[in-house]
Order: C-alpha cells, then sequence, then structure tokens
C-alpha cells in the first residue's frame, strides 16, 4: 500500500521537523526524546528505549484526534533513534552537545556532510567530462560566443 | 498560516543553555568567552571550556579581539596566497570584525554572518573587479565591504554621506551592480555576462541569491533566459532557509512559505527523508498493521526526491546544478569554485550553497530572527540599545487598526510579501492566523491575489512599502484599477526612510497612484487619522483606495476608542489653524512640519493658514477654492516628487480658474535627485522639506513683497 503514494506536495512533515528542530525554548535532546536517564547509555538500551517510544507514538495505535501530535512525536523519535544508534553519528552528536548544548540546532545532514562532499564531487567531475564535448554538441547564443572567442584567440596566436 | 511552536512537553535537556563561540579558541589570539555550563557537569573527556574574564553572563566576547590576517587584507589581492588555514583564520577574523562594526553602527547582521566564508572564498577564488561579483539586496556584502578597501569606512556605515548599508556602484568598483530590492541579481548578472561575451573579454560574472530572493518571479525570468542564452554564468544560491522577513512571526521562526523551500529542502534532505520512510515502513510492518497516515506523509516527502534522473527545478530551467555544499566549510568551497572557474564550456551553473543565518554569534543563532536588522548592541551580551519611546511606530498602529476592523467584518484578509515585521502583519497574523497571507517576496502577484480575493467579495488589505509596490504597478494599473477592484493599499514607508537610502524610499506613489482614474488617493496627518483612514478605506467597497504612511513614530494624539476608528467623508480635509496671508496645504504627515513653521513664522509676524486636505484624490474643491480666494499665497507641502499632491492641486486650479487672479502658488516637493542614506533630519534637510524651509520660503516670499 506504501506505493499507493498521493500526488500532493509534502509540506506538512518538513514544517514539523523544521519547527521542531528550531523551537526558540531550551528544546530536548535526543536522549531526552527517547526517554533515556542519562548519556551513556549502551546501543541494547537504546533499542529498548526507542521501541517503547515508538510504539507508545506510532499514528496506527492512537486515537484519531492526537493523530497530528503522534506524528510529529513519532518523527522526533525516529530522528533521535537514527542518529544515536549509529556510532560514527553519535559521537558527532555528543560533541555537538557538548560544545554547543541542545538549543543550536543539530542537522541529521551535518552528519550527512560526507554524502554531499560524495554528491558535488561527482557533479564536479561531471562538469569536467561535459567541458570537452557541450558546445560540439550545441548551437545555443553562448556555445556560438565561445567558438567565435575561440577562433579569434587561434586567428591571434597563429 | 499559524506558526506557532508547539513547546515540547518532553524534559528539558541536561547541559543547560550554554553556547560556546568555538572560533576564537582555536585561534588562541584571545580568551574566550564565559560559559554559564560548569566543569563538573561534563562527562564526557574532550573539549575543554575555560571560564576567562569577561562579562559574567555574556557569551561572546566584549572587546575586540586582534586581527592579524585581517589587517594585511586591504583588497581582494591580497588574499590570493594565503593557505587554507589563513583562509579559515581569516574568515573567523572578519566575522569578529563584522560583528563589532555592527554593534557600534547598527544594520543587518544575521545575512553578513551566514557569508563570512563565502565571501572569502570568492574574493580568494576570482579576482574582483575584473570579475564581477554581484549581491543580491547586498545586505549581506559587510564582509565583502571590509574586504575591499571599505574597512576603515565601517563606523559610517547607514550614515549621512557614509557607507551605504547595500551596494552602490558610485560607491566601489567592487560594487558592479546596485541593490536593494531583491532579486535582480540573475538578470543583472546575465546582461553582463552576454555583454562581456560581446566585447570578447574573459572575466567570470557571479551572481549570489538567496532562497528568499528566489521566490520572486523575476529570478525565474532571469535563469529561463539564461538556460537558453548559455552564456557562462555562475549562479550561487545562498539556501540558509530564510524565506520571509523578519524570519519569524511573533511566536517563533516561521517555517518557509512556498512550495519552492520544500523542493530546496528536499535537495537538502534526499537521504534522511529515504531512510526515514524504510523505517516507518517497518516498524508498521513489525505491528502488524496497515499502513497509516505517518507512512504517507513520510513517503509523500520521499517520493520528491527519489525521482531517479536526480534532476531538480534549476536543471529542467536549464542550468547545471552542482550541491548541496556546506557553506561553511571553506575547503568545499574553494575546491568548487576553482573547478567551476577553470570550465571554459561552462554555460549557467547554480551552486546550491547551505548557510546559518546568524552563523558564529550565538545570541544571532539562537533569536528568533536571527539578528536579520539591529541596532546599535552590546557584542558580549546580545542585548540590543533600543531606546524606549512614547508612541509606537505608524506600522503597529496599521496593524492594531486593521486588527479592530478585522474583528467587526469577517471579509477583511491581510497580505504582504514577505515583510510580515516591516509592515506589522505579523500582529495581524498573530490574532487572524487565517486571514493573513504571506506569499513570499512577489509583490506582483499579491496585487493580482488581491484582485481575485476582491473578486469574491473580499476585502483585502495590501500592506507593501511604497518603494515595492513599485514592482508591482502594472498589476495595480491593470488588474486592480481598470476593473475598479475595491482592493485597498497600505503603503508603509512612504517618502524619506533614513540609512535604507534611496533604494527603499518611497518617493513615487502618490505620483503614481493618484494619476489612476479609479483609485482613492489619501494619507493621514498623524496615527489618529491613521486609525480614520483604514476604517475609510474598510468602507470604500465599490472602487481601490489607497493611503500611505511614514516610517517612524506617532506623534502622541489621542487615539480612537477601541482602536476603532470612524471612515471619513471622503473627499473633505480640514482647517488646522487659521490665518489670513499664507496658505499652508500639507499633505499626510507632512503638515505636522506645515504647523511647525506656522509657529515659527507667528513670531515673525506672518499669518499663516494651515490645512490637511487628507485627500489627494478626489481632491476636496471647496477646501482650495476658500484658501486660493482668502490667501496671497498658497503652497503645497507633500514628502513626495513632482507630478503627486502640488501637480493635482495646480491641475484644478487651472482649470476652476483659480490661477487667473492675484494668487501665488508655489509647490514643495521631493528635488529631482535621489536623496542618499542619512539620518531622517539630514534627509529632510538635503530635500529642503523641513519646517524651517518651510518657513525660509514663506519669508522669502514675504521679502520679495516688501
Amino acid at each position: 500500500r506504501l506505493h499507493n503514494v498521493s500526488r500532493r506536495r509534502p509540506a506538512g512533515a518538513a514544517k514539523f521537523l523544521f519547527i521542531a528542530a528550531t523551537a526558540v525554548s531550551d528544546p530536548p535532546t535526543f536522549y531526552d526524546v527517547l526517554g533515556l536517564a542519562n548519556n551513556d547509555v549502551a546501543l541494547p538500551d537504546i533499542k529498548t528505549a526507542y521501541r517503547k517510544m515508538a510504539r507508545r507514538y506510532h499514528p496506527d495505535v492512537c486515537p484519531p484526534e492526537e493523530l497530528e501530535e503522534n506524528t510529529k512525536r513519532f518523527l522526533e523519535v525516529q530522528e533521535a533513534y537514527e542518529t544515536l544508534s549509529d556510532s560514527r553519528r553519535r559521537a558527532m552528536y555528543d560533541a555537538h552537545l557538548l560544545n554547543f548544548g541542545p538549543r543550536k540546532r543539530w542537522d541529521l545532514n551535518a552528519g550527512e556532510g560526507v554524502h554531499w562532499k560524495r554528491q558535488w564531487e561527482g557533479q564536479l567531475l561531471g562538469l569536467q567530462y561535459r567541458n570537452t564535448t557541450k558546445d560540439a554538441n550545441s548551437n545555443s547564443w553562448g556555445a556560438r560566443m565561445r567558438r567565435k572567442k575561440e577562433q579569434e584567440q587561434q586567428e591571434q596566436s597563429s | 498560516m499559524a506558526a506557532s511552536v508547539a513547546s515540547p512537553t518532553l524534559p528539558a535537556g541536561r547541559y543547560g543553555s550554554s553556547s560556546v563561540c568555538a572560533s576564537h579558541i582555536t585561534s588562541g589570539t584571545s580568551s574566550p568567552c564565559a560559559s554559564s555550563m560548569t566543569l563538573s557537569s561534563c562527562s564526557s573527556p574532550g573539549r575543554r571550556i575555560v571560564t576567562a574574564s569577561m562579562a559574567e553572563i555574556g557569551e561572546y566576547l566584549s572587546e575586540e579581539p586582534p586581527t592579524p590576517l585581517l589587517d594585511t587584507v586591504n583588497f581582494p589581492i591580497h588574499m590570493k596566497n594565503l593557505n587554507k588555514l589563513q583562509l579559515n583564520q581569516l574568515a573567523d577574523e572578519l566575522r569578529s570584525e563584522t560583528i563589532f562594526a555592527v554593534s557600534k553602527t547598527g544594520g543587518h547582521l544575521g545575512s553578513s554572518l551566514g557569508v563570512v566564508e563565502l565571501t572569502v572564498a570568492l574574493h580568494h577564488v576570482f579576482n574582483a573587479p575584473e570579475d564581477r561579483i554581484l549581491w543580491d539586496v547586498g545586505h549581506q556584502t559587510y564582509p565583502h565591504k571590509i574586504l575591499t578597501g571599505r574597512r576603515s569606512k565601517m563606523p559610517t556605515l547607514r550614515q549621512t554621506a557614509g557607507l551605504s548599508g547595500f551596494t552602490k556602484r558610485s560607491e566601489s568598483e567592487f560594487d558592479p551592480f546596485g541593490a536593494g530590492h531583491s532579486s535582480t541579481t540573475i538578470s543583472a548578472g546575465l546582461g553582463m555576462a552576454v555583454g562581456r561575451d560581446l566585447k570578447g573579454r574573459g572575466n567570470h560574472v557571479i551572481a549570489v541569491i538567496g532562497d528568499g530572493a528566489m521566490t520572486a518571479g523575476q529570478a525565474y525570468e532571469a535563469m529561463n533566459n539564461a538556460g537558453y542564452l548559455d552564456s557562462n554564468l555562475i549562479v550561487i544560491l545562498n539556501d540558509n532557509k530564510q524565506v520571509s522577513l523578519p524570519t519569524a512571526t511573533l511566536d517563533g521562526p516561521a517555517p518557509p512559505v512556498g512550495a519552492l523551500s520544500s523542493a530546496l529542502s528536499r535537495l537538502q534532505s534526499s537521504r534522511k527523508l529515504r531512510a526515514l520512510r524504510e523505517v516507518a515502513k517497518g516498524m508498521t510492518k513489525q505491528l502488524g498493521g496497515s499502513m497509516h497516515l505517518v507512512a504517507s506523509k513520510v513517503d509523500e516527502y520521499a517520493r520528491g526526491m527519489i525521482s531517479g534522473s536526480g534532476s531538480s527545478l534549476f536543471e529542467e530551467l536549464g542550468l547545471y546544478y552542482i550541491g548541496p555544499v556546506d557553506g561553511h566549510n571553506m575547503d568545499d568551497l574553494v575546491t568548487i569554485l576553482r573547478e567551476v572557474k577553470a570550465t571554459e564550456q561552462l554555460g549557467p551553473v547554480l551552486i546550491h550553497v547551505v548557510t546559518e543565518k546568524g552563523r558564529g554569534y550565538p545570541y544571532a543563532e539562537r533569536a528568533a530572527d536571527k539578528y536579520h536588522g539591529v541596532v546599535k548592541f552590546d557584542p558580549a551580551t546580545g542585548k540590543q540599545f533600543k531606546g524606549k519611546t512614547a508612541t509606537k511606530a505608524y506600522t503597529t498602529y496599521y496593524a492594531e487598526a486593521l486588527i479592530a476592523e478585522a474583528e467587526l467584518d469577517s471579509g477583511i484578509v491581510g497580505i504582504h510579501a514577505a515583510m510580515g515585521g516591516g509592515t506589522g502583519m505579523n500582529i495581524f497574523n498573530k490574532r487572524f492566523p487565517e486571514r493573513c497571507f504571506d506569499v513570499g517576496i512577489a509583490e506582483q502577484h499579491a496585487v493580482t491575489f488581491a484582485a481575485g480575493l476582491a473578486c469574491e467579495g473580499m476585502k483585502p488589505f495590501c500592506t507593501i512599502y511604497s518603494s515595492f509596490l513599485q514592482r508591482a504597478y502594472d498589476q495595480v494599473v491593470h488588474d486592480v484599477d481598470l476593473q475598479k477592484l475595491p482592493v485597498r493599499f497600505a503603503m508603509d514607508r512612504a517618502g524619506l526612510v533614513g540609512a535604507d537610502g534611496p533604494t527603499h524610499c518611497g518617493a513615487f506613489d502618490v505620483t503614481y497612484m493618484a494619476c489612476l482614474p479609479n483609485m482613492v488617493v489619501m494619507a493621514p496627518a498623524d496615527e489618529a487619522e491613521l486609525f480614520h483612514m483604514v476604517a475609510t478605506a474598510a468602507a470604500i467597497d465599490d472602487r481601490p483606495s489607497c493611503f500611505r504612511y511614514p516610517r517612524g513614530n506617532g506623534i502622541g494624539v489621542q487615539l480612537p476608542m477601541g482602536n476603532k476608528g470612524i471612515p471619513l467623508e471622503v473627499g473633505k480635509g480640514r482647517i488646522l489653524k487659521e490665518g489670513t496671508q499664507v496658505a499652508l496645504l500639507g499633505y499626510g504627515s507632512m503638515v505636522q512640519h506645515c504647523l511647525e513653521a506656522h509657529k515659527v513664522l507667528a513670531d515673525c509676524g506672518i499669518s499663516v493658514t494651515v490645512a490637511d486636505p487628507r485627500f489627494c484624490k478626489p481632491l476636496d474643491h471647496g477646501l482650495i477654492r476658500q484658501l486660493a480666494k482668502n490667501h496671497q499665497v498658497l503652497i503645497t507641502v507633500e514628502e513626495g516628487s513632482i507630478g503627486g499632491f502640488g501637480s493635482h492641486v495646480a491641475q484644478f486650479m487651472a482649470l476652476d480658474g483659480l490661477l487667473d487672479g492675484k494668487l501665488k502658488w508655489r509647490p514643495l516637493v521631493l528635488p529631482d535627485r535621489y536623496i542618499d542614506h542619512g539620518s531622517p533630519a539630514d534627509q529632510l534637510a538635503e530635500a529642503g522639506l523641513s519646517a524651517s524651509h518651510i518657513a525660509a520660503t514663506i519669508k522669502i516670499w514675504r521679502n520679495f513683497v516688501n
């Protein structure tokens, strides 16, 4: 059923995460969101806490009037678990808490920086490759001007 | 569009509210800031926070640290040989220099802090001024100005005869294009690129534009054309998720407006969404239930980016997309810019850079408005030195008046274009969240959108700055006035505006509104009149109407009860002071200066009548006839250009035969040139419209006659 996707624009959920992550008052840490008493918990405890929280807030098991709120909580729980269950991400998050406290926005993408870098490195490679063939196949105004300039430069140097 | 932030019910975090300015700890050149977090609560090893002898509660430095590297950079050419470590140090020094400079003068802070690394990277890689670097709006160019020979002039920022708060061609060759309004850079950049190509030159053109400015149509017009022409052009999209100004409502951060922001978010967070979707799917399976709404919500989310082809909006328009890039990582920025610079067959390229507004100054990072625009403040505590005034701003009074009208009339709605704070519509939004519409930086759309609302019997109040409404002029003429639709225009920042300068000055609205056949044009003399004019506009339901009010605070008159104004009789003015020799007809808040002049002249024995016409269209003919027949001199005064109130009065008098006798008529308007930024008093004096100028005009007449 997951594949019968609706065609509407996904503005709503993005809005929730954004608001949750940038609330002006002191926000809870991911440990708080999972209901953990302190930060030194091991992975099995984190998993147990996560299952408990997810079950509590999963929209399938909530009364309809609490749906929106629970959806929001559920997404928070998800983000918390995804960060704390990965040792590399957890280390970065702990360092972030130590240096900046819970108020400074923690971006899941901060840990995804590596992913971004891979992506734009690929795009730069594409740019390099494209540089050899782009204008040959194009009759755009820009391509014509570039060809003309190159011709003039060749004529000057010869 | 409610934006109230639900406070989390889970327990607060352990680490308290401290924050650390990391940059100066690493440079070792100055002692770091104090922290309210004690050492004992740090349970993990790692960075130790050292308390320093700074302000007890301060989270930033109280004195400007030394800037040894920045001291060696007067122009970008001095940055060419810096290595990566030095570039980072330069960015740190530039950041603290910006913070301390703005703390002394006031200005735009958050946006400048977000682009420090980008500015350094651009000037390191490219060769301004041969390479043209354009900054959209220009309010984020303080670091750019510091690096391009204007560091010593920063104390004069936004002051009379000082540095402009935006880019300005006449100020420096490093500012290739003036800005102030948004979304013009790609267009101008494309023009510069094509001009370069036609002249056979080889310089680069870089246009930096924010995600907010991207909501304006002109940006798309430009990208579409750029994609078609295929000329070499580098567009840098500075994405900090701040689409409206200020970047918050009264209750907290404003969720970005419009579908574009979600598209940009999708580009940024693609992997996260895919993962969330998988997890949600897994969870639901585990619980054995059927798919549910959360799964579909997460799914809607995920569907956007898993489009396989990887093409985004920008690629559809013909721009080669690179990103997202961490805009605070100097290495990444320099690597990408170098590669792009070296590509000959470039065409138009869009580099999507993600930054954080206010970055590097803890108070700005935490503030809901990210310290977008600030007055002078104390760097160590972030406290702004805002004076207490006896009266509120006209902007606030307008919002209160509109709320009072909207309480009684459910048809009243408010529209603004990404200026919730500047227009007071945040206040209206708090009271009537379903009836306040922020359309993003899209004035043209705002006006036609209002026209559509009016067709359905709603009473739209289009609240747009006088100078920004210029962008939507054809919509006002063609969509509203021609069809005689009852759209109300509330034009804030009419007349001279002080430190923002000529780009934000509302000099032309009387001229361009009063020449429209169906438009009712009025201006309040004080805040009480503003309340009445809001009520009048609400009551005018058969044609469009507009009113203008200046930047600044009220003069302190009694407000109507319950903030509810009484509709005025359209086309009727009033006499404020009776006299015999000279008649001063002051339009809008100018009449206050006329009253001051009246006092001065009374001491000289000249008897002056001061009248407030209230309406420029339709004019109070009876009042003008009376003034023309009973006085020797009639002077019209307005804070607007030629072609406005004075011209309409002259037209009427000429056709009515009032100029055929002995009457001397003189108009006082803004001079036929742009008035530079400065203090309001300086600007008024420069324009020749202060009370003493008005009095002097009359004295000259008197001396001439006698």
